[in-house]
């Protein structure tokens, strides 16, 4: 994109010259605008993207408390994340565990409303903002306080369940289940993958379902044998973005949880003791290694999606 | 992205750019430094920030709107804090340079170790600590040199609701109970109860009454260099055996009551929310409402008494302080004016100054006149011993994780108390060292 927008502004005053390529010669002089004009992306992109990435990435062969100097440890801190850290172990397990139950079910439950508001009605619109909304807020701290005081003891989820006579748990004082409570509130914010799973199933032709119809195809067989493999390529790209951003879950652990990775450790998710590594023991060197280990991670399992793909994900040529 | 690259030859125009984009980032740069300013209108602003429930948060506020008034060319920007995520903020602005000039702390060895507390020996031209008994001010020192100065004390004590105690038809505990006898009685106020009550708060997780429960057997949370824990295993063990069978017989709430208050927040602890009618608690957090009375610990002999003069908290100055002259006069204010003490009563516990408690206490009622009672309880001779020798830098880690972490896997059938005290053990020796 920006090499565009450079050749763009580089190549303008030089219109005459009929061969781009050409054109760039005298364009000594004209690099100097663009430099110009794009300095607010270079400065953007090498100061607040490359240098802090690298700097990170040498970090992470350091110890480095903050207040002195690193120095060089190798790959010491590596080698401790997986021999001698089972804090750390047990953070990608309540991670993975996190990942695998909450991106499908969310899927799912964007998928199943998408497949509701796909029908013409009288409205849709204020009802696809409305099944938008939670998403919007969603991510914010305040909805994560809000999350956790309706699963408390005595909270409003508890109220509900008690109207049918059912004594509800200690949702999210209790290890075994806080995690859900999580998980449920990461559900509820569907939205963003249902408006891309609506646009996908506008694009898949009627013919197909008329004349499935017209075969004595059911409802079923017209979802199963069309709908599915027609929405095969979104449904990927949502599981990819889903499932990364759900590796990245900070805020809920945080805040539905006690914030420490408790109730025992249950809500320890990788990027909480990530922070925790960081920010209250001081350790920016091996919370450094923590984050190159998580983005090697991420690019093994995306890349590993992308290969299965071409077992399940129909592109329709 | 190669083909920008190709033009980029050593041209006038590029010099120029590279001129055009050192200005933009020097800009930059400019805009950053603006916000540490100290300096409004010629007046020295000062930062202050401590933890605490809204009450202390008033009562500060209150008594450094009239330094401000004894001081008009200072002004004081007052950030208060809750517990959880208190120390995480401030060490992110220790080590970003830019913490608060004076702050509330209890680790002491933590933050003087690396430079970010101000020795207030070199300021005692303007902070006089003569009204300050000696055990306060060692709690507050590192290596020999002060570096803190209490804000108040903190004896821990049993505290106790009188109205769910009386509700019972029991006794009302007593100085000198048993640890036995304290679990009895927890068992008694239980049975009374709707189910929705208890006798006493689980203290498994609560270090500050396991601190008092090796004390009573001669030993400490750490030893005198704080480079070792300075209890045993089997002392743990007998710790956590003790409350698993009150928890068992129904004399202490379940896990899942306790739990939310683990964290550090007083509104979710059970006996702020009225759930156990007695627990462990500090005597420097008043408590919302009115019926609390305060007693000595289960287990206190006058031959090896538990018990010391813990000084609540802390006031330090910042180490980078550029006002720590003005910094240190607020501190001083704070803890020597007498209109500042009735201002602050007991928000951080009974003054550790003793000319301004005697000041305060013909000015209290109700649970506050408990504390300044029990605070003078604890100070006599049979009541206390010395204190410990300040925490080590890990202490937080070891206090407020592991120690929690581990006693909540055997309330939640995680691990066996053997196996939670062995993780303990093991886990805390790491981090004592200073490898984990």
């Amino acid at each position: 994109m920006a090499s565009a927008t450079a050749e763009s502004v580089a190549v303008r005053p030089d219109r005459s010259t009929a061969a781009p390529g050409l054109g760039r010669r005298p364009g000594k002089r004209q690099g100097g605008p663009a430099f110009i004009l794009l300095s607010p992306w270079i400065i953007g992109t090498v100061g607040v993207l490359a240098i802090p990435l690298l700097y990170s990435l040498y970090l992470s062969f350091t110890s480095y408390d903050l207040l002195s100097a690193p120095h060089w440890v190798g790959f010491a801190n590596y080698r401790r994340l997986f021999t001698s850290d089972p804090r750390y172990l047990h953070s990608i397990q309540v991670t993975a565990e996190y990942v695998v139950t909450s991106a499908p079910l969310k899927l799912l439950a964007a998928l199943a409303v998408a497949l509701l508001l796909a029908r013409p009605r009288r409205g849709q619109g204020v009802y696809r903002a409305l099944f938008y909304l939670p998403s919007l807020l969603g991510t914010s701290v305040a909805i994560a306080i809000v999350w956790q005081g309706t699963f408390d003891t005595d909270g409003p989820f508890n109220g509900f369940l008690r109207l049918f006579g059912i004594r509800g748990e200690a949702w999210v004082s209790d290890p075994n289940y806080v995690r859900w409570v999580i998980v449920a509130l990461a559900m509820w914010q569907f939205g963003a993958p249902m408006v891309i799973f609506l646009a996908g199933l506008k694009q898949i032709p009627r013919e197909l379902y008329e004349a499935a119809e017209v075969d004595g195809a059911g409802p079923w067989r017209r979802f199963r044998s069309i709908t599915l493999p027609m929405l095969s390529p979104v449904i990927l790209f949502n599981l990819v973005v889903e499932m990364i951003g759900a590796f990245q879950a900070f805020t809920p652990a945080q805040l539905v949880g006690d914030g420490q990775g408790g109730p025992v450790d249950s809500t320890l998710f990788y990027t909480l003791y990530l922070y925790q590594r960081a920010f209250q023991f001081q350790q920016m060197g091996y919370a450094a290694a923590m984050a190159w280990v998580m983005i090697a991670g991420l690019g093994v399992i995306t890349g590993l999606l992308f290969w299965s793909a071409k077992y399940w994900v129909h592109y329709g040529d | 992205m190669k083909r920008p690259a190709a033009t980029c030859h050593r041209t006038a125009a590029t010099a120029g750019t590279a001129a055009a984009v050192a200005g933009v980032l020097l800009a930059l740069s400019a805009c950053a430094g603006g916000g540490t300013g100290t300096s409004a209108g010629g007046k020295t602003v000062l930062r202050i920030t401590w933890w605490g429930n809204p009450a202390r948060a008033q009562a500060t506020q209150e008594a450094v709107a009239l330094f401000e008034k004894a001081h008009p060319d200072i002004t004081v920007q007052s950030e208060p804090s809750a517990y959880p995520g208190y120390y995480d903020k401030l060490d992110t602005e220790v080590t970003a340079g830019d913490a608060p000039d004076v702050f509330q702390v209890d680790t002491v060895s933590k933050y003087a170790s690396k430079g970010s507390l101000a020795d207030l020996g070199a300021l005692k031209d303007v902070l006089d600590t003569s009204s300050i008994a000696p055990a306060y001010l060692a709690q507050g020192s590192y290596l020999g040199k002060l570096y803190e100065v209490p804000a108040g004390s903190n004896p821990f004590a049993l505290l106790y609701n009188s109205a769910l105690v009386s509700a019972a038809g029991v006794g009302a505990p007593t100085a000198g109970m048993t640890w036995q006898q304290y679990g009895d009685l927890a068992k008694q106020i239980s049975a009374k109860g709707d189910g929705k009550t208890w006798g006493a708060g689980d203290d498994s997780a609560n270090v500050q009454a396991f601190e008092i429960f090796v004390r009573q057997r001669g030993g400490n949370l750490y030893s005198a260099d704080g480079k070792s824990l300075g209890f045993t295993q089997a002392e743990l063990t007998a710790w956590w055996t003790y409350w698993d069978g009150l928890r068992k017989s129904g004399a202490v709430p379940p896990a899942t009551v306790t739990e939310p208050g683990v964290a550090g927040d007083v509104t979710k602890v059970p006996i702020a929310k009225g759930q156990v009618a007695m627990d462990a608690y500090g005597t420097s957090t008043t408590l919302p409402g009115g019926n609390w009375q305060y007693v000595g610990l289960p287990g206190e002999t006058a031959a090896r008494p538990g018990a010391y003069l813990k000084r609540s908290v802390d006031w330090g100055v910042y180490g980078h302080s550029k006002h720590a002259k003005e910094a240190a006069e607020l501190v001083d204010f704070l803890i020597n004016d007498a209109q500042a003490g009735l201002k602050l009563g007991i928000s951080r516990g009974a003054p550790a100054n003793s000319k301004v408690l005697a000041a305060l206490t013909p000015t209290l009622s109700g649970s506050a006149r408990q504390v300044a009672a029990y605070t003078g309880y604890v100070g006599k001779a049979g009541n206390n011993s010395a204190a410990p020798p300040p925490s080590p830098s890990a202490s937080t880690q070891i206090e407020t994780g592991l120690f929690v972490r581990t006693a909540e896997s055997v309330w939640f059938g995680k691990a066996s108390i053997d196996q939670a005290a062995g993780q303990f053990m093991q886990q805390a020796k790491q981090m004592l060292a200073g490898d984990s």
